[in-house]
């Protein structure tokens, strides 16, 4: 009876050891990663982030990014991008940051906004939505093509 | 049994004699008249007073029990240092932007658990700050935010925007604490950003290679040696169109992972640079004190407050 009794806090001891060693649970945003989309060429996460801006109408957030042509581009002159151009323009819904009242973070992935500029120039505009993300048509492309194109980039000195 | 007597006799005798030794926090005046702070409603006034003023302020309202010598060393320390960290008899000197994020800074303290101290509620079980409470000011602050304030504010002068250009080498100083500026914190992968309601910045947290790789290999308890982060910060400016963009530049910050370079302020290296001219933050070579103890209710997540976008959960 003792021993079965000892045996029992050995194996109470442990389980508690394990379940502190396991990995802290909100380390990551989890909910804000882009996850599974068919047909995107490249992980629009990875590339470079030129801005952020929010939309307190609908309660979003957004985050420019692109690629090295398009970084090179924010410390010229030219007004427009080169050929071989990719933008992303990325928005999440917010949500409340839950370790700092007074801020608010990505939540789910809204929108993925693709805009490439081919090699003889020519755009093309892709909106990924939907859960899990795919391709899907957008009414307005001609004027969100140029919005995306035409949004600042964050300077820092 | 003569002896023992003897002993609790010396031993009180003792104390009383301690008695005379007081330190100066605690011999004012039994009661502080009550402060109302300007531009603050009266209920959110009287839940700081509870809560906040005996020891961030000079309207220090002392128990009997506070006052005696030992514990009154203790409760004086408390008072110093609480003073030292925010001291509400300097309300009226600080500007709306200060007060607001010294309110801001206090709720925060408060929701992590980390104020009022347990010890100090422990023996003053009235300055416990309850769920109504918490509410209030809660309501009070978001009434006070930068974003509320949207309406009454004009935008920001678009014009504070200085022209894209090709970036001139600079000398920037260093940090007091001897840490230098890293220029290229652009190029790296951006793990987060923060739409700071409550003083009217948006934010994006860059991490340098070391750290991303930690993030794809989710070896992020801790960040490992060489890790370093930049959060940069720029004015929210109001667009035509509804939507608020990243404006002036105001600062950027870094903290560098080295357990043991760093030790001595939890394994990290902390630093900050203002506006356009780069100015190193901080006066003294340990003002890195204050970057401690704001990041202290993150202590079990390496002092770090963002939580990265889990770059990697990709699938084409």
């Amino acid at each position: 009876m003792k021993r079965k009794s000892i045996i029992g806090m050995i194996l109470f001891g442990l389980a508690l050891a394990l379940g502190c060693s396991s990995e802290r649970s909100d380390s990551l945003n989890d909910e804000a990663s882009v996850g599974s989309v068919q047909g995107l060429p490249e992980n629009p996460l990875l590339l470079t982030a030129l801005t952020t801006s929010i939309r307190p109408d609908n309660g979003t957030t957004s985050t420019l990014y692109g690629n090295e042509l398009a970084v090179r581009h924010t410390h010229t002159q030219e007004n427009s991008y080169p050929a071989g151009t990719i933008l992303y323009n990325v928005t999440w819904k917010q949500k409340a940051d839950p370790h700092w009242f007074g801020a608010r973070v990505p939540g789910k992935v809204f929108s993925v906004e693709r805009v490439s500029i081919g090699l003889s120039g020519e755009m093309v505009y892709e909106l990924y939505k939907g859960s899990p993300l795919r391709l899907v048509p957008a009414s307005d492309q001609i004027q969100r093509l140029s919005q995306v194109l035409s949004i600042q980039q964050a300077i820092s000195p | 049994m003569k002896r023992k007597w003897k002993i609790i006799i010396c031993i009180a005798l003792a104390l009383v004699c301690l008695q005379f030794i007081r330190p100066k926090e605690t011999t004012g005046s039994a009661y502080g008249v009550g402060k109302q702070l300007g531009g603050v409603s009266r209920e959110v006034n009287g839940i700081l007073q509870t809560a906040c003023f005996d020891c961030h302020s000079s309207e220090t309202r002392l128990h009997w029990y506070d006052k005696i010598t030992p514990v009154n060393f203790l409760v004086a320390s408390h008072i110093r240092n609480g003073r030292k960290a925010l001291d509400f008899s300097n309300w009226d000197s600080l500007a709306t932007a200060q007060q607001s994020a010294a309110l801001y800074y206090a709720l925060n303290k408060i929701l992590s658990g980390e104020m009022p101290l347990p010890s100090y509620t422990a023996v003053h079980p009235q300055a416990k700050v309850d769920e109504n409470e918490i509410e209030t000011l809660k309501r009070y602050l978001l009434s006070i935010s930068y974003g509320a304030k949207q309406g009454k504010v004009a935008p920001n002068n678009p014009k504070e925007i200085t022209a894209v250009g090709v970036k001139p080498e600079r000398e920037v100083k260093p940090s007091p604490n001897g840490i230098a500026y890293i220029p290229d914190y652009r190029n790296w992968k951006a793990i987060s950003t923060t739409d700071r309601f409550d003083n009217g910045t948006l934010r994006i947290i860059f991490a340098n290679e070391t750290a991303v790789k930690a993030l794809q290999s989710k070896k992020t308890d801790p960040w490992p040696d060489g890790s370093i982060f930049a959060k940069t910060a720029w004015k929210q400016q109001q667009n035509a169109d509804g939507s608020i963009s990243a404006g002036k530049f105001v600062q950027v910050e870094f903290m560098i992972k080295d357990a043991r370079k760093y030790a001595k302020t939890k394994g990290w290296g902390w630093g900050r640079w203002k506006g356009d001219d780069l100015l190193p933050y901080g006066k003294t070579l340990d003002f890195d004190t204050e970057c401690v103890s704001c990041h202290q209710p993150q202590r079990d997540n390496d002092y770090v407050f963002t939580r990265p976008i889990d770059l990697f959960n990709f699938k084409n």
